[in-house]
This record gives C-alpha cells, sequence and structure tokens, in this order.
C-alpha cells in the first residue's frame, strides 16, 4: 500500500471507531437523542427564577420589620398613631423637633418603656396612660408632666433594649425613668427562631431570615452565572453542524455535565445556608456548640442580666434610672389560676413558646436577685397575678388584656414609689 | 522492487488507530455519569 493510503486507512479507522463508539455509548447511556431531546431541554431549563430561591430564605414573620443599624431591627409602624402621653421612639414623630425625648424642660417626667409586644402593648393599650398618671400622683413627681416614650417592640429581646436605649441616648435623648417589662422572649424565641439556622440566643429573633437573603447573594449570583454559563456550551453545540456527530455529542455530554456539577455544587452550598454552622461568626454570633437544655437556658438568663445590668449602668450615668420588670406569664407554673376561658384560649400544653418558661423564669428569678444585690433596680412581677382569677391572657402566647395593662401599671408604679428616689 | 515479505503490514494502520479511539471512547463512557441526560434540577 502506499503511504497515503495507510494513512488514510488509519485516519478511517480512527474516525469510524470514535464515531460508532460515542453512538453506541450514548445510546446505551442516555437511550435518546442528544440533539433532539436533551440538549434543548437543558437550554429550556435553564431560567430558574432566583427570586422563588430568595423567597424560600426569607420569612413571613419579619415583614413590618426593617433591619436596622444599631438595634437589629425595628417595626415600621407605618399605621400606628400615638395618643395621649404616648410616643412611639421608633417613629418619625419622636425625632422631631418638639419631641419629649429630647426635652430639656425639667418639668417634663420622661418615661422610657422597653421589652417585646407586652411590653409595647402595655405602653399602647391602657398601661401607659395609666402609669403617666400614677407617677403625676406620686410626691416624687408632683408638678411633673409624664411622657410614655415607647421602646418596646413586637419580638424585641435583650440585648436589643439596651441597645436600642444606648442608641437613643447617642442622638441626645433625654429619659428620667427607663421601665423595662421583660423576660419571656428572653426564654421563650430562641428555640424556635434562631437555634434552627444555628443562630447565637443572642441575636434578635428570625436573625437567619433576615440576613439570609444577603448571604446567599453571593452564591445565588455564582449559581446565576454558571447556569448562564451552562447554556452557552449548549447553545454553541446546537448552532454547529458537529451536533449530528456522535463523538460530539459525547464530547457536549461531558460539558454539560461538568457544568451541571458545578452548579448542583453551589446549590448545594446554598443548602448548607439553612444551617448556619459552617459560616461566618458575624452571621452567627457567639453559640454554645454542643450545649445542653440546661446550659443554653444558662447563657439565656446570663444575656438577659448582662443587659439589664448594662441599662442600669448606662441609665444611671445620664441622668436616669433604670427599673427592670420581669414580666408575668401564664407558663410560669403558679402564676396565676387560669380562668376556664383562659384555659381554653390562652393556654396551650407544650406550646412552642410557653414551654421553655418552667426552665428559663426560675433563672431569670435567681438572675433577677443577684441583679438587685448589684444595685439594679429589679422587681419581679411574675406573682403579680397570682390570686387574680378574673381574665387577664388573651392568647396562647404571653399578651394580656387592659384590665390586666391596669393590674401591671398600678404594680410598676407602687413598685418605683417603693424605691423613692433610689 | 521490495520483495513481499518485507513490505511493511497494513493491519497495524487499522489496529492501533482502532485501539486509540476504543480507548478514547471507553474513557469518555466511564467519565459519563448514569444521568448525564438529565435536565435541570430546581433545588434549594
Amino acid at each position: 500500500m502506499a503511504p497515503w493510503t495507510r494513512i488514510a486507512l488509519a485516519g478511517l479507522t480512527f474516525v469510524v471507531t470514535v464515531e460508532l463508539g460515542s453512538r453506541l455509548v450514548i445510546a446505551l447511556d442516555v437511550g435518546r437523542s442528544v440533539t433532539e431531546s436533551v440538549a434543548p431541554n437543558v437550554l429550556t431549563a435553564t431560567g430558574t427564577p432566583i427570586a422563588e430561591q430568595v423567597n424560600a430564605l426569607t420569612d413571613t414573620h419579619t415583614i413590618g420589620e426593617r433591619l436596622h443599624p444599631f438595634v437589629g431591627y425595628l417595626p415600621a409602624l407605618t399605621h400606628v398613631r400615638a395618643e395621649g402621653p404616648i410616643t412611639l421612639a421608633a417613629q418619625r414623630e419622636a425625632h422631631a423637633p418638639g419631641s419629649p425625648l429630647f426635652s430639656r424642660d425639667p418639668e417634663d417626667l420622661i418615661v422610657g418603656i422597653a421589652g417585646g409586644s407586652v411590653a409595647y402593648q402595655f405602653a399602647l393599650y391602657g398601661g401607659g396612660t395609666a402609669l403617666a398618671e400614677h407617677l403625676a400622683a406620686q410626691a416624687e413627681f408632683r408638678g411633673r408632666r409624664p411622657h410614655i416614650v415607647v421602646l418596646a417592640a413586637v419580638g424585641m429581646k435583650q440585648p436589643q433594649h439596651a441597645l436600642w436605649l444606648a442608641y437613643l441616648l447617642t442622638l441626645g435623648a433625654r429619659f428620667d425613668l427607663v421601665v423595662s417589662l421583660d423576660g419571656f422572649n428572653e426564654v421563650a424565641m430562641h428555640a424556635t427562631e434562631n437555634e434552627p439556622y444555628g443562630v447565637s440566643p443572642v441575636y434578635p429573633r428570625y436573625w437567619m431570615q433576615r440576613v439570609g437573603p444577603a448571604v446567599a447573594a453571593p452564591l445565588l449570583g455564582e449559581r446565576l452565572y454558571l447556569v448562564a454559563r451552562r447554556a452557552d456550551i449548549v447553545r454553541s453545540f446546537l448552532g454547529s453542524p458537529a451536533q449530528h456527530s456522535g463523538a460530539a455529542q459525547l464530547v457536549w455530554l461531558l460539558r454539560d455535565q461538568a457544568a451541571r456539577r458545578a452548579i448542583e455544587d453551589v446549590e448545594g452550598r446554598l443548602r448548607g445556608l439553612q444551617r448556619f454552622e459552617d459560616l461566618e461568626f458575624a452571621t452567627q454570633g457567639p453559640v454554645l456548640a454542643g450545649a445542653t437544655q440546661s446550659e443554653l437556658a444558662d447563657f439565656q438568663a446570663a444575656i438577659w442580666r448582662g443587659a439589664a445590668l448594662q441599662m442600669h449602668r448606662n441609665a444611671a450615668a445620664n441622668g436616669a434610672r433604670s427599673y427592670h420588670f420581669l414580666q408575668p406569664n401564664q407558663y410560669d407554673p403558679g402564676s396565676k389560676p387560669l380562668s376556664a376561658s383562659e384555659r381554653a384560649a390562652a393556654y396551650t400544653a407544650g406550646h412552642r413558646y410557653g414551654k421553655h418558661v418552667p426552665e428559663g423564669y426560675p433563672r431569670l428569678r435567681a438572675a433577677g436577685a443577684e441583679l438587685a444585690a448589684e444595685g439594679v433596680r429589679f422587681h419581679d412581677l411574675t406573682r403579680v397575678f397570682e390570686a387574680v382569677t378574673e381574665d387577664l391572657y388573651v392568647d396562647d402566647c404571653c399578651h394580656l388584656n387592659q384590665a390586666a395593662n391596669l393590674r401591671l401599671a398600678a404594680a410598676i408604679a407602687e413598685a418605683i414609689e417603693s424605691w423613692g428616689g433610689r | 522492487m521490495i520483495p513481499r515479505e518485507t513490505q511493511p503490514a497494513w493491519w497495524p494502520w487499522i489496529l492501533v488507530p482502532f485501539l486509540i479511539g476504543a480507548a478514547l471512547v471507553l474513557v469518555g463512557a466511564a467519565l459519563l455519569e448514569g444521568d448525564a441526560a438529565q435536565g435541570f434540577q430546581y433545588a434549594l
């Protein structure tokens, strides 16, 4: 044979072997036409709506709340109107000229109320006005004009109140008295709202739902890029005459497979965000890895105690007096004889929040005793409804009716009076 | 003219490219996953 014949024979053998071999592999592995079914399928499937993935990380619980640079979040409060002696620190009006929050008039008596939703509802639904009236009647505050400034917001928990106070003081706000009514959120919410995502009990509620989309953004962007690259590979393949070659189809299948693996890898990392174990400290906050339930409860009580102490010190350094009240709750055994209607409407055995109270509240009471020993004006209100048989609780979380708020206002005013000017 | 028995054999010109081609295809087949033809997974 002539040399060119041998070379042609070798080339032909190679091409036929590769082509027929590739077709055999595709027939065995894929079983259908790569160019007619598989590749166009990939092309049409690459337009995944990214919004769906962001939505999977968000949560309806945070609607109506806005990330705040120093407090974690604040309620938007767009449809709430403060009346009478009430001012809402999270509203624009509180920061406008003439607001009592920045008053320098010695006749004004500025009373901050801090806490979560129970404190917020207390301030707005009867308790705030009643407390203002009680205080105005006390000898120490005679002739003063009480203003109730509401720092409390739904779902807030320490150390948010402490930092909210520090932030307002930084802006030049004035407080004469700061009344904190809290304790429940601090022990009840973590287990369902932050712990499942590996987020610290110190952080505001639903922290993952608030920052998750931002944390996921780089990965979502990377995924978007990889999806576009996979689409480019299939477009260039389908636009080329080589698509009819079995060998080219095998090469494309391998390239597509690598592109798909890269996308799956980044999607795996996105799924990893559902648990924060491997995330950076800034997102996760201080957590007790491998802690028992008891150790976690100790940690939560310590956070509450530390925040109360800092509020006390910060208030004192700014000419204000801080009063810390441990709020009552129906899941605290012996705290209230529940009526039949309260048992039906306001008590659920094993409630996701309430079930943490029997373990958490004794720790808060012990921490409160330590605070009192350190000079903090701590008052335990967990037994304030101990002998009250009328309906006070309105839901199976923790919330109270107006009658209860009026009782709390009287108890808080009495405690403030009992301390005198101390 | 070269004597017939001293002419290079023609079959290696078929066998060698066949083996190379077959080896390439086998490598490709080995790299290809069983689910290579799957489309896109909408997973998060």
